[in-house]
């Protein structure tokens, strides 16, 4: 093979499209700005280190911001809360979720667009604005204050935007279509003659939903559980525009560390602790959802 | 007709590149100075400036990023000292903590010819790292429809009249490091005492805002009734008809802290943020920086804030002789420890 012959056969192959080709771009553009950032902040957590003129000039190996972040009363608080508000987040979205793909499911092609439409439209807008719009919503003088101080319900307004459960309800907006568009992309596969031979054996349709619909709608149930819990275990901006200054989540805990404290060394810890707690409840999740679809694997064996 | 092949795409796809990235590239021949400011109204002065700047440098311009001096520090030392900013504005605080990771370069005070008109009650707030341009108080703003009478003294927002009204800024601002400092000093103890500073204000059980404007917003909306507020912030808001009033507190006070034009480390134009500088020390600068609504307090000898001002800024001789700062240099360098300590007592 001549020098020459090497490059323009890669070349050929590069544009062909074949092979693993198409799939390097976002390999070395994941590469380089996530898994090697990621890397360089795990190893600030295990290091002490002296920065100088904005240059680190010495890192020396040490466990000691590991172990003092799992003794720590502040990060066990921060990260059950963070734990609870996802997890009650991605409970909230399953309530609300599966009965929308369930409308999609059995309602006609117009309510079929409608709720595509109801659906992804809020995904268009930044999820700030959304945000924002709560706080004209849930404010002293908002919308809900406003009515229930109209009807007599109450005398002051309700103090609700500054406290968890404004950002429960800001992280439900924010999320439930994450939840949808995986449950609708299964139901828009479901074959409703499964739901006609349910029927046709006597089942009611809350029986057919029970023991037809929602074991096949697992699969999408785990995929949006699992979307919409990593995006709220992890999300800053709503925690950070509706909870008010006295709410701190793991995210904001890490953005304090790095960019307020300029201590990398705990925000890397802070981060790592996140990201392996985030695995660990992905993997439950996944464990659960393999559970619930197993007889369905079995059934195409 | 001819079939376009992949060769032919990717090299349409390059020409149209570097077509579009083309005025970027132009625009960077051209020299752009990147400042970092307020973000807001109070950016004004600034850009008025930065026309003059370019009136007189043609091909230079100005870009003003908002964001909070912490965020900025952050970022240079993220981009291991190459900062993306030539300079910045940065009150005291900010400036100690800058200083403490090595991404300021001082300001050549021999280069800004008007910073020898400068009132000598200032420079020392710089530290020999800037050169101060206005100032800004601390006092307390105040919802009117809420609070009839505001507190006088800061000692007296721990009076039950205001229980249950108070709001507080976190302290990764400037603002809000410098309440906890007012929570110990006000009660006698000395700056640096922090700690007594956030007991003192757990007391009070405020809702707290993530940063100034934040607060801001929530006095605006009723969710509380008064807060330790920048003057600038207040004027601005009362400017937009809202029903704020603003007292200028004392013992300590009435507060102040010096804003300073300080230049990074590694900027390709220096002489130009001096020159900037100079342009902001300018009489028509200062005059024009203390007009309705910024109205900040001017730091130039002889040149007076309108009388508008007033509301907002000391303006008798008592209170011209009584105005303070905080101990930054006592305080500043425990930044993340008191961040720390605040989420300690207040998120946990």
């Amino acid at each position: 093979m001549t020098a020459t012959a090497l490059p323009r056969r890669l070349l050929d192959e590069v544009l062909s499209g074949r092979g693993i080709w198409p799939a390097v771009p976002a390999v070395v553009v994941l590469t380089v700005v996530a898994v090697i950032p990621f890397c360089i902040l795990l190893s600030l957590g295990f290091s002490d280190i002296t920065v100088s003129r904005g240059v680190i000039v010495s890192q020396t190996f040490s466990l000691r911001h590991l172990a003092t972040a799992l003794s720590d009363p502040l990060y066990q608080i921060t990260f059950q809360r963070s734990l609870t508000l996802a997890l009650s987040t991605t409970a909230l979205c399953v309530l609300l979720g599966f009965p929308v793909a369930y409308l999609f499911l059995i309602g006609n092609a117009w309510m079929r667009r409608i709720i595509l439409v109801l659906t992804i439209a809020p995904i268009l807008t930044s999820g700030i604005v959304r945000t924002y719009s709560w706080i004209v919503i849930l404010g002293g003088r908002g919308v809900v204050n406003s009515l229930l101080i109209d009807l007599g319900v109450i005398s002051a307004p309700l103090r609700i935007i500054n406290t968890q459960w404004a950002v429960i309800i800001g992280m439900v907006q924010v999320h439930l279509p994450i939840m949808i568009l995986p449950l609708i992309a299964v139901m828009s596969r479901h074959d409703r003659r499964l739901d006609e031979a349910s029927a046709n054996l006597g089942a009611s349709r809350l029986g057919t939903l029970r023991h037809v619909i929602l074991p096949l709608s697992i699969g999408g149930l785990g995929t949006g559980a699992a979307l919409v819990f990593t995006l709220s275990y992890t999300t800053f901006v709503v925690p950070q525009l509706l909870g008010g200054g006295n709410y701190l989540n793991a995210a904001t805990m890490i953005y304090e560390q790095i960019v307020y404290s300029l201590e990398w060394s705990k925000g890397a810890v802070t981060a790592l602790l996140l990201m392996l707690s985030c695995l660990s409840v992905l993997a439950v999740i996944t464990w659960l959802t393999n559970l619930g679809t197993r007889w369905t694997r079995a059934s195409q064996r | 007709m001819k079939t376009v092949s992949r060769r032919d795409f990717l090299a349409a796809t390059a020409t149209a590149g570097a077509v579009i990235a083309s005025p970027s590239v132009l625009r960077a021949q051209a020299r752009e100075l990147v400042m970092i400011g307020y973000g807001s109204a109070q950016d004004e002065p600034l850009k008025r400036a930065g026309d003059i700047l370019g009136k007189r440098h043609p091909g230079v311009s100005l870009r003003i990023i908002g964001g909070l001096s912490a965020e900025a520090i952050a970022q240079i030392k993220a981009a291991r000292g190459a900062s993306p900013y030539d300079f910045a504005v940065m009150g005291s605080p900010a400036i100690i903590n800058a200083v403490d990771e090595g991404v300021l370069e001082k300001v050549d005070i021999s280069k800004v010819p008007n910073a020898g008109k400068l009132d000598e009650r200032f420079p020392p707030y710089a530290y020999d790292w800037g050169v101060p341009v206005s100032f800004a108080g601390i006092g307390i703003a105040y919802n009117k429809q809420m609070v009839a009478n505001p507190p006088k003294t800061w000692a007296d927002l721990w009076k039950p009249d205001y229980a249950g009204k108070i709001g507080l800024c976190r302290p990764q601002s400037n603002l809000g490091l410098a309440c906890i400092s007012i929570g110990a000093t006000a009660f006698g103890k000395p700056d640096a005492d922090t700690d007594f500073g956030l007991a003192k204000w757990k007391e009070l059980k405020p809702l707290v805002g993530r940063n100034p404007n934040l607060l801001q917003q929530m006095l605006e909306r009723g969710e509380i009734g008064l807060c330790p507020l920048w003057h600038d912030n207040t004027g601005i808001a009362v400017s937009s008809g809202l029903p704020l009033g603003y007292a200028k507190v004392t013992s300590p006070g009435p507060l102040m802290l010096p804003t300073m034009i300080v230049k990074f480390a590694r900027t390709a134009h220096s002489d130009l943020v001096h020159e900037f500088a100079d342009i902001l020390l300018e009489k028509d600068s200062q005059e024009f920086a203390s007009k309705p609504p910024y109205y900040f307090g001017t730091v130039i000898k002889g040149v007076m804030p309108p009388a508008g001002a007033a509301a907002y800024l000391p303006s008798t001789p008592e209170e011209i002789a009584s105005m303070t700062s905080v101990d930054w240099p006592k305080v500043a360098p425990n930044r993340g420890k008191i961040v720390e300590a605040f989420d300690r007592l207040f998120a946990a």
